[in-house]
């Protein structure tokens, strides 16, 4: 029951902050999507025209992919550093709960708002591909599973934020970051460590219409569970360092 | 038992390759519902005291008990005994409104719709921030911060509340109204800990007082304990007459008032008293009384660390 709490509590927090700055999310949300229109129209003017059609497809998996990630993988490490700098981050550790489950609730809380607006971004990017914008079912829960994956990763930042207090130009990194591992070519192991990457063929199978093998499931539900675990530790882990530096905000 | 207890507390900080030495070995206990408040200059180990009883800093040793509750092994059974304000006009969210913040913090540590309800206006009331709860909290006055802060920090009901520097930055009105708050808890059998450079709310609330420097403890005892030791030994001479050749100066402050002649002494043992009356006596200066001199709480806090410095 008082974990329900403290999840109500981190929802309605997200819910105030996502009202009061819904300009700058909308803003930089039209932005993202006038970037990609053009890209689209760049590639079909400049483009082969053979693989016209694929490219395209990749393209618009790829831009929502990196979509989902972007914000799932930094969020919180933004919310952490602005709770360091006004002190809200001392009364979330002083809390009987922890700060591990606090921000983990702010993680699920900000997935509640983040889903609709992915799945819009989805269909308008669909759109403007001139993709069928009426997707499988097992696609939307593929992307859902990424974005856990997504906020499990979002919690190492996080935790790394917290030890090490300025990582906003690592941050802005990550987004680029996050097109190297997307269009990267990895094999055997490391094709399941390294995030995200594996799921890309997956949505593209699944669009394509070839369907997903037992193995697909295997992979996606357990690197999705995996980052979400080692999230949790690395935060906390870190969590216990600062305490011991005595620099839970920055000193 | 107290409602606190700190035994042999000891920390170093390591930063930068530097080790800082902050807290020594200091041990306390805080008595159920009184106000205990830590005194001593910049640096001298208040905050990182009061963080580890906290848990928001892990000590290096010692021990410390929350209601009898060890907190490195039962930290949330002692985090629920506990509610703080920290240094600095931090602890709140600016970019909630008053209402906001004590709903986040109510939740955050697990309490109900129905608890807050009825709970976060009778808090709204007390802090007398009830015109203001649907203003965002980055646009209130420091005062009204501070008094939010103290409202988030009485929402869970805890019996214990630290304050580090609770008066920091406030003016005067702003800080009476503080004190008056700290009256009003201590009434209601809250047991305060408080940390300060404010000697005037010291003088006002504290039942007993713990002056540390540079990580170690000077003294602790009960307020009145320390004014009376101090005013024990300070006394004021008045006389009138000439004071021939002797230069006063040596034994105090002398000055002049409303014509009559005054001399204040601090004395380290008693027998100076006599000394001095001696020399009067030789010279032939008439005294018109003797009374030992009001001391107020800064005096007495300037000797003591004054003291330990020699
Ligand atoms: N995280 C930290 N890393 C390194 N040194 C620290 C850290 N926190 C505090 N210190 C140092 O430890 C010493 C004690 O600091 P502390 O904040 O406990 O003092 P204080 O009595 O609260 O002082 P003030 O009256 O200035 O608030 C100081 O020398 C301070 O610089
Ligand atoms: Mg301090």
């Amino acid at each position: 029951m008082k974990y329900l709490n403290t999840f109500k509590g981190t929802f309605l927090r997200v819910f105030a902050e996502i009202k009061r700055y819904y300009l700058n999310t909308l803003s930089s949300f039209t932005i993202m999507t006038i970037i990609f229109y053009f890209i689209v129209m760049g590639i079909n003017k400049f483009g082969n025209p053979a693989t016209l059609g694929d490219s395209i497809q990749g393209l618009a998996v790829g831009y929502i992919v990196w979509m989902a990630l972007v914000g799932t993988m930094t969020d919180l490490s933004w919310t952490i550093i602005n709770d360091m700098s006004i002190g809200l981050i001392e009364q979330s550790f002083i809390s009987p709960i922890g700060p591990t489950l606090i921000y983990l609730f702010y993680q699920f809380s900000n997935f509640v708002f983040v889903i609709p607006l992915e799945f819009l971004i989805m269909i308008i990017v669909f759109k403007i591909a001139g993709l069928s914008i009426i997707v499988p079912p097992i696609f939307l829960i593929s992307l859902l599973l990424l974005m856990i994956q997504g906020y499990g990763i979002g919690l190492i930042l996080a935790g790394i934020t917290l030890r090490f207090k300025r990582t906003q130009s690592i941050l802005s990194l990550i987004q680029f970051a996050i097109v190297g591992v997307l269009m990267g070519n990895f094999d055997g192991i490391w094709k399941f460590l390294v995030p995200a990457n594996g799921f890309i063929d997956i949505l593209g199978k699944i669009i394509n219409g070839i369907g997903t093998s037992v193995y697909d499931w295997f992979y996606m539900l357990t690197s999705a569970a995996i980052y979400m675990i080692v999230g949790v530790i690395v935060f906390d882990y870190f969590a216990n360092v600062v305490r011991k530096r005595g620099e839970i905000a920055q000193y | 038992m107290g409602a606190l207890e700190v035994e042999n507390l000891k920390k170093t900080y390591i930063s930068k390759g530097k080790k800082v030495e902050a807290v020594k070995g200091i041990s306390f206990e805080v008595n159920e519902g009184e106000i205990f408040a830590i005194l001593g200059p910049n640096g001298a180990g208040k905050t990182t005291t009061i963080k580890s009883i906290l848990r928001l800093v892990i000590p290096d040793e010692g021990k410390i008990y929350v209601k009898g509750f060890d907190i490195s092994t039962h930290k949330a059974k002692a985090l629920e005994n506990l509610s703080a304000v920290l240094e600095g006009n931090r602890n709140i969210h600016w970019k909630l409104t008053v209402y906001e913040n004590l709903r986040y913090f109510g939740y955050i540590r697990g309490f109900s719709d129905k608890f807050l309800k009825d709970k976060i206006p009778e808090i709204l009331e007390f802090i007398e921030l009830k015109d203001k709860k649907n203003e965002l909290a980055g646009k209130l006055s420091r005062g009204m911060q501070q008094k939010l802060a103290i409202g988030i920090a009485l929402l869970p009901e805890t019996p214990i509340i630290l304050l580090d520097e609770p008066t920091l930055g406030l003016d005067v009105e702003s800080s009476l109204k503080i004190r008056e708050m700290l009256f009003e808890l201590k009434n209601k059998g809250k047991t305060i800990l408080l940390s300060t450079h404010d000697m005037n709310l010291v003088e006002k609330v504290a039942d007993r007082v713990l002056i540390i420097n540079k990580g170690k403890i000077i003294v602790c005892d009960r307020k009145e304990n320390l004014l009376n030791a101090f005013r024990k030994k300070a006394y004021k001479i008045v006389f009138e007459g000439e004071n021939g050749k002797i230069d006063l100066r040596k034994y105090g402050k002398f000055y002049e008032e409303y014509g009559e002649k005054i001399l204040e002494i601090q004395l380290d043992d008693i027998s100076q008293l006599y000394e001095i009356m001696e020399i009067f006596k030789k010279e032939h200066i008439e005294i018109r009384h003797l009374e030992n001199v009001m001391v107020n709480f800064e005096e007495v806090f300037v000797n003591i660390v004054r003291g330990d410095e020699n």
